[in-house]
């Protein structure tokens, strides 16, 4: 279908067509229509230029063009008549300059314009514009230092300039209503900002920053989430402060060139979940302090560590966090590739400093030493025995995440009862398991449902990372009206995702009575009543309003529908299963064979089952 | 894709909620959201559509409301749907009714509540409860931004 020119309501004030399938061009008569507020054309197969008359309407407010195949440049003089307020033109093929009016009619809030080709530099008067809000410009080909206001940009608090060619230097503080920075993979160089006391994420990976890691940064950023420092020129010692940052879950600062021991503190920081300090020049040895369980990768390979690597190191999911340390052993019988084992380095020491030391007294020691070998080695051997006895039909090795610092629950204890007895629901993309347990932590018995995800195909590495970097942002999500994620694990054939138990299970099963269990029990169940449904409907409104409008970018959860929303002991209402199970379903599958069969009748006329992307935050209660 | 995706099966749950029938449940019109915009456009009436397990409750305005509701969330045009917070608003909205309504006692004045319930609807006819839920196709909003 075309949108042809023969076209001439000229009072028009809204167009909008967006997610079809229309392709052709935007006619040039749209560029005379006085009344325009919002064109909207987005999710559709329009190519061309974008007229150039379009940037001259008195009365546009958003232009929202992303996802077609616009080519050319945007309107030069897009901004400068109108009071414009959102450009969305990401995902297109566009070139040339980021026009330099925009913000120019004094109420710009929004630009997004992430994988197209746009080149130049960031113009002055955007970076000086005071009630920007948003600006998204990753994957383009833009050069020149960023002006320095934008750093400081009054109401900025997205800010996103990954994969560009830019160049600059950070402020020693940034705006007070940053959240989001991610400027990764371009040529700014410089110091780290030591200040932004918003920021949720900081990623500025592949760059050329240099200096020490500035000693505040634990003061300065106290909401920090994710760091991501990898790929500099950082030199100096790790800060102590550091490790104040209460909220932060990840931190890269591999390749780098810090130097100095590890601090103990980091491992004190209550939801650090991934630790990456490889290729570096860190030295000393490493703190038993680290060995926690919430820490699921740690990465502190290539770098000039010593002494024994502590003991709680001894599973597969370390097995090569210590590689090419030469001055590292181990004092397991079988420790993690690449580190040799203490006994023979003792052995080597010993012949050159064992004057002193009588030959029965080593003859005694080594003996001793051989007998406490075989018998760690015979106990590792049977508690492997053991735990492959206990993974039923489940061969993996699996990583655990815990999203929640009270989780109190091991990977052991949610394996064992995978069992068919606890089978609580068959879906498209897996089966549910009703999963009890006592709590490490306090001793009190507990309750999860366990979600397990089988994958069709293999998951390649970025698909991974990428699982595991939404299922990190999905398990801070934290409302009343939405399920806590409380873990995930993976596994080469499975993800499992666990989940609080909601007593009175799903929405769908009380409407619709298919009370049928996966057993095959059957329950009666009286139907809810009018003033339960209402309380449902809005609680769920609060989950999805907060995810939308509390969320930047909002989180859309893509697959809404009765048999996801959970009622716990009082009936109140829980949105579940965000579009993690969807994604690796899509893995090997026709991606609109798994839609269609997941939800038919919830989905909206046209929607494309893009790839979900999640990556921002989220702030109070909506 | 945007969030207009989520309004939309939101939609179809407040539908289920009131109709009691299941999402794709719509016949010869697809799915349930097709149908409840046909019965709504045709003028059937909403009683007749409400789950008979609610149907006689004396709530029978605020089911028309989320009903409604729930026809204007499943617009064809993702601008036409209200966000989030414009449905939040609309049902916190009819909740206050809905309690108020439930803490009077159970009344006598409900029991006559089958016959005195409105029997057709024009298209456009806007429930007159307050809640200012108006169902045009072609309203926007998208302008609370």
């Amino acid at each position: 279908m075309v949108v042809d020119d023969g076209f001439a309501a000229k009072s028009l004030t809204i167009i909008d067509v967006s997610e079809n399938n229309l392709s052709g061009v935007i006619p040039e008569v749209f560029g005379h229509l006085q009344n325009l507020t919002k064109l909207h054309l987005f999710s559709n197969n329009f190519s061309g230029e974008i007229p150039a008359s379009i940037g001259r309407l008195p009365s546009l407010w958003t232009l929202r063009l992303y996802s077609n195949r616009f080519t050319g440049t945007l309107p030069l003089e897009l901004g400068k008549h109108s009071g414009l307020g959102y450009v969305e033109v990401d995902d297109n093929e566009l070139t040339g300059a980021i026009p330099e009016g925009l913000c120019a009619g004094g109420q710009f809030h929004y630009l997004t314009a992430e994988h197209n080709h746009l080149n130049g530099s960031i113009p002055v008067s955007l970076a000086n514009c005071t009630t920007l809000v948003t600006l998204d410009l990753d994957n383009n080909q833009l050069t020149g230092d960023v002006p320095e206001a934008l750093w400081t940009a009054r109401q900025l608090q997205f800010l996103t300039l990954q994969s560009n060619q830019l160049t600059g230097s950070l402020p020693a503080a940034m705006s007070t209503n940053l959240k989001t920075l991610q400027i990764g993979n371009n040529q700014f160089g410089g110091n780290i900002s030591a200040s932004a006391v918003e920021l949720k994420v900081f990623t500025a990976e592949n760059n050329q920053f240099s200096g020490e890691i500035p000693a505040s940064l634990g003061d300065g950023m106290p909401l920090l989430e994710r760091l991501n420092l990898s790929g500099n020129q950082l030199s100096g010692a790790i800060p102590k402060s550091v490790a104040s940052l209460r909220q932060l879950t990840f931190l890269d600062m591999s390749r780098n060139q810090l130097s100095g021991a590890i601090p103990a503190e980091l491992g004190a920081m209550p939801v650090l979940s991934v630790l990456d300090l490889s290729s570096n020049e860190l030295s000393g040895a490493i703190p038993p302090e680290l060995v926690k369980p919430n820490l699921n990768s740690l990465d502190l390979s290539s770098n000039h560590l010593s002494g024994q690597v502590p003991i709680g190191f001894a599973t597969a999911a370390y097995d090569n966090s210590f590689r090419d340390n030469p001055g590292l052993c181990t004092e397991e019988a079988t420790g993690p590739a690449g580190v040799r084992s203490c006994a023979a380095a003792a052995g080597s020491q010993d012949r050159g400093s064992s004057r002193g030391v009588s030959h029965a007294l080593r003859t005694g020691l080594l003996v001793a030493g051989g007998v406490l070998l075989a018998a760690a080695a015979f106990a590792l051997l049977l508690v492997r025995d053991m735990k492959k006895r206990r993974r039923v039909a489940v061969r993996d090795e699996w990583k655990m995440t815990p999203f929640v610092h009270d989780l109190g629950l091991g990977e052991a204890s949610i394996l064992r009862e995978l069992t068919e007895e606890n089978l609580i629901g068959r879906g498209g993309s897996g089966h549910v398991y009703r999963v009890t347990y006592i709590n490490r932590l306090t001793g009190s018995a507990g309750v999860v449902a366990v979600k397990q995800i089988r994958i069709a195909g293999t998951l390649d590495e970025k698909l991974e990372r990428e699982f595991e970097s939404e299922a990190g942002i999905l398990g801070s999500v934290r409302h009343n009206n939405i399920v806590r994620l409380l873990c995930c694990l993976s596994g080469t054939q499975a993800k499992l995702l666990v989940y609080d138990y909601m007593d009175n299970g799903s929405l769908h099963q009380w409407l619709h009575g298919h009370n049928s269990r996966a057993d095959g029990h059957f329950t009666a169940r009286a139907p809810l009543d009018w003033l339960t449904r209402l309380r449902v409907a809005v609680g769920v409104a609060q989950g999805l309003c907060y995810l939308h409008h509390e969320c930047s970018p909002p989180i859309i959860h893509r697959d809404v529908k009765t048999s996801n929303i959970l009622l716990d002991s009082e009936f109140r209402a829980k949105v579940a299963d965000f579009g993690l199970a969807r994604m690796l379903v899509e893995v090997g599958a026709p991606k609109t064979m798994s839609a269609v069969a997941g939800s038919f009748g919830y989905m909206a006329p046209g929607m494309d089952f893009g790839h979900v992307h999640f990556d921002g935050f989220c702030s109070v209660v909506c | 894709m945007n969030e207009k995706v989520d309004v939309y099966s939101f939609g179809v749950v407040l539908l289920e909620l009131t109709t009691g029938k299941e999402a794709s449940a719509g016949g010869e019109h697809g799915g349930l959201a097709e149908w409840a915009r046909h019965h709504y456009q045709s003028g059937g009436s909403i009683p007749d559509a409400t789950d008979k397990s609610i149907r006689y409750a004396g709530y029978s305005e605020e089911i028309q409301v989320v009903f409604s509701l729930g026809v204007l969330c499943t617009a064809d045009m993702p601008s036409s749907r209200p966000t989030m917070k414009d449905v939040l608003q609309i049902l916190l909205k009819c909740s206050e009714q809905t309690c108020q309504k439930s803490k009077m006692e159970n009344g006598q004045e409900y029991e006559a509540a089958p016959l005195l319930l409105p029997q057709r609807h024009s298209r456009r006819k806007q429930p007159s409860n307050g809640t200012g839920i108006d169902i045009q196709e072609n309203s926007d909003f998208d302008s609370t931004v």
